[in-house]
């Protein structure tokens, strides 16, 4: 029998005009309902018949949502900012540039255009047995298909794999992690502040979900402090095209130079594991040394220790080791 | 592509359901390049022979024998010039400053430079021309060519008026609807159209000037030869007919005149559709009989100039140049178009397009664009604009010498792209598969082994 692939599975769609009206439709459906943001996650899965909710709830109209503002400790992003917003805004560009840099690397400028920064942030794993709709562990099956010496592998993780062996896509989250930037999510009981850090979960913590968002919640802001304003900041995404690809391998640095010495540094990359990952040991050994290739390499080399590279994604090693490098040297 | 004096060739058809690709265009010729490219490109620094001198020394010239041989006879093309397209491009894309950027070092990246021929069919003949030349004083050209994107219904209709010396503004081209009478048509496909409707046209053009003379000389008197036709009129001296006046005549003249007597030679759906066209003017049916001279083949070379990131194995495409032999350029425009968008194509057969099989399951896996990865317009080279050139020589087998173009454009820009990122790695380094991904290049560049027989493999 054939499987039919092109069509949309009906919903009930709901566009409120406020977060309290959104809450109020999530509250009543549960985990039948699904958030839908700038839908280039969402539409993939509902075209592919793989997700099929009973209710789909449209954020766009949310104005309060949509808000970018600087704030007394830094600026608060609304999660519905199209990604398009947060590269042309004045403060983001003018403090934080990196993220910007990285929304500008996202996917295709079409795609910015219509995508959001909380969508960015949350969307799923595009490990493509998983997308495909195959019944493994993080669709709530008992198997990893991509873990096998004979599975197609090549842009799986090296790092942070815990039976689950799919990586986390976003080239925003990495670098709202060195940023040390917080989410704000709000559901039915109230509003929590998850440090960026802690909202990318991994497969140990919950294979079935790539952030702390549990049905029912809405990501609502994005809020960045002023601690790394104007820092040294660096950002690169290896991927096949020029455009459009999600990441083989991306890296976010945000450091704090004082005559050439590092006084501060973070040190973030994504695609290379369930969540994007901070080198803390590599951020621990060049800090306090002088910008320059010896500690580049040095935080080269610890970032890719620990390593688990699968059959056909060996060459992720050498690439995340070469980006630490960059980040740190601060240059390509 | 390539007609040495002698030649040892192995090669292996292996019958699979998973094979690593399949052409989105220029099917079997896009692969053949892809692969052969890169061997002569080897064979070219190992002899120690400039990389563009080997693909012309081996070029095919002239009437080359082509194709299998049938009762032990190998056929031909009908003309060649590749060797006139190299000459011209290595002056236009100055060849020599191209080989002088190969290797050169630029902090983490390094630069690249390639170049690749390749052919594929360009014609076909045989396919009738059918015109009315109405009351109203329009030349109506009936064609069964359609709008691919390349405009060429009406390209290729444009002979008939050259054949007639009357401007373009008073044609009319009926096309696109089989109920307005359209005559046997070539396949839209294999680059047919140019060469074979160029023909018939001009063909249905002097065949409607041949009775154009003939009405004109009944009328006035003399032979039919001693008038001419010209601006939409058939004249000598001051005795002259408009082909409003001349297709009122064929009308009342009949017979061969107006489509109620037709050649025997023609297509019967040639026939049915001027038979339906009987009456309304000075009709003309007729077949291309010219001769042919062989098979048609075109030639493209491609040149790219391409930078490779030696720490993350990224490939950015820098600069494609191509030269082209398609005989007579017939719409500058529309070939550069065709060469340069086959070119695209032939970058995402270099550098990212392959179907990705889980062994396992027997199931393909990269489904989506961004799994599949065909390239888009940012992944075209866009620091300057690339360039262009053709030798222009017409085939000297049609009347307008046009031969068609496609195909291979994709498979020249594959294969200089291939070859360009070997001249990057240096050292002998090609990877005899494609595309070239960015794990392929880390692996060699770090001397890792790779996981998986390549052969067996398709990651």
């Amino acid at each position: 029998m054939a499987v039919i692939r092109d069509k949309m599975p009906a919903f009930q769609l709901f566009q409120p005009s406020s977060t309290e009206e959104a809450l109020g439709v999530l509250d009543r459906y549960g985990a039948e309902a699904w958030v839908l943001a700038g839908g280039l996650d969402s539409w993939d899965w509902f075209k592919d018949r793989i997700q099929k909710p009973a209710a789909v709830v449209d954020l766009g109209g949310i104005a309060s949502l949509h808000e970018i503002r600087a704030t007394s400790g830094g600026i608060e992003i609304g999660a519905m900012a199209t990604l398009r917003e947060v590269i042309r805004h004045p403060d983001i560009s003018g403090q934080f540039g990196v993220l910007g840099q990285a929304a500008s690397k996202a996917a295709s400028p079409q795609i910015q255009n219509q995508g959001t920064l909380g969508g960015n942030v949350g969307q799923d794993t595009r490990c493509w047995y998983y997308r495909d709709g195959w019944s493994c562990y993080r669709a709530g099956g008992n198997i990893c298909y991509a873990d096998t010496p004979t599975a197609m592998n090549r842009e799986h993780a090296i790092l942070g794999a815990s039976r689950c062996v799919a990586v986390n896509p976003s080239d925003t989250a990495p670098v709202l992690v060195a940023l040390d930037a917080e989410m704000v999510v709000v559901n039915a009981s109230g509003e929590r502040v998850i440090p960026a850090q802690d909202f990318f979960i991994g497969p140990a913590v919950d294979i079935e979900r790539m952030t702390a968002l549990r049905p029912g919640d809405i990501l609502t802001q994005i809020r960045i402090p002023s601690t790394w304003a104007n820092a040294r900041f660096y950002f690169e995404k290896a991927r096949d095209r020029q455009v459009w690809d999600f990441p083989l391998a991306n890296i976010a640095s945000a450091a704090k130079i004082n005559n050439g010495v590092i006084e501060d540094i973070r040190i973030v990359a994504n695609g290379v594991a369930p969540y994007p990952v901070r080198f803390i040991a590599a951020e621990d050994a060049v800090r306090g040394q002088q910008v320059g290739d010896q500690a580049a390499d040095q935080a080269g080399q610890i970032a890719i220790r620990g390593v688990n590279p699968l059959a056909h994604n060996g060459y992720k090693v050498t690439l995340l080791r070469n980006l630490v490098t960059r980040s740190v040297r601060g240059e390509a | 592509m390539y007609q040495p004096d002698h030649m040892r060739m192995r090669g292996l058809t292996v019958y699979t359901n998973t094979p690593p690709r399949a052409a989105q265009r220029a099917p079997g010729g896009v692969q053949a390049v892809a692969m052969f490219a890169p061997i002569v490109d080897k064979a070219a620094k190992q002899l120690g022979i400039d990389r563009l001198e080997i693909i012309r020394m081996n070029a095919p010239e002239g009437q080359a024998l082509f194709g299998r041989p049938r009762q032990g006879q190998q056929g031909n093309v009908s003309s060649a010039f590749p060797k006139e397209a190299i000459d011209k491009a290595r002056e236009d894309f100055d060849w020599a400053g191209m080989q002088a950027r190969s290797q050169q070092r630029n902090g983490t990246k390094v630069t690249g430079i390639g170049a690749a021929i390749s052919s594929y069919s360009a014609g076909t003949s045989g396919i009738d021309g059918l015109l009315v030349i109405r009351p109203d004083g329009k030349v109506a050209i009936h064609t069964g060519v359609g709008n691919l994107g390349t405009e060429s219904f009406s390209d290729t209709s444009r002979t008939a008026m050259e054949a007639l010396d009357t401007p373009w503004e008073q044609a009319e081209v009926i096309w696109g609807d089989t109920s307005k009478h359209l005559p046997w048509s070539a396949i839209q496909g294999g680059s047919m159209t140019t060469h074979a409707h160029t023909r018939s046209n001009w063909a249905a053009g002097l065949e409607a000037k041949k009775r154009l003379q003939e009405i004109a000389a009944d009328r006035f008197g003399g032979s039919a030869e001693s008038f001419q036709v010209a601006n939409g009129r058939v004249y000598r001296g001051g005795q002259s007919m408009t082909f409003a006046q001349a297709a009122e005549r064929a009308i009342e003249m009949g017979g061969v005149y107006d489509g109620s007597e037709l050649p025997e030679d023609i297509n019967e759906m040639t026939t049915r559709s001027a038979t339906g066209l009987q009456g309304s003017g000075l009709v003309v049916a007729i077949k291309d009989n010219y001769e042919t001279g062989g098979r048609n083949m075109s030639y493209v070379i491609g040149f790219a100039e391409v930078e490779v990131d030696v720490e993350t194995g990224a490939v950015r495409l820098v600069d494609y140049k191509a030269a082209a032999d398609v005989g007579t350029v017939l719409h500058p425009q529309n070939l550069v178009a065709q060469v340069h968008g086959g070119g695209v194509q032939g970058f995402g057969v270099a550098l990212g397009q392959k179907w990705v099989m889980d062994p396992q399951w027997g199931l393909h896996v990269a489904k989506r664009f961004y799994s599949n990865r065909p390239p888009s317009i940012l992944d075209v080279p866009h620091e300057k604009e690339m360039d262009f050139s053709s030798p222009n020589l017409p085939d000297p087998f049609s009347p307008i010498g046009s031969r068609g173009v496609g195909e291979p454009p994709v498979g020249a820009a594959a294969g200089a792209v291939l070859n360009a990122i070997a001249d990057a790695l240096g050292d002998d380094v090609y990877f005899n598969r494609s595309p070239i991904m960015t794990d392929m290049i880390l692996t060699k560049l770090n001397n890792e082994t790779e996981a998986h027989n390549p052969l067996k493999t398709h990651v």
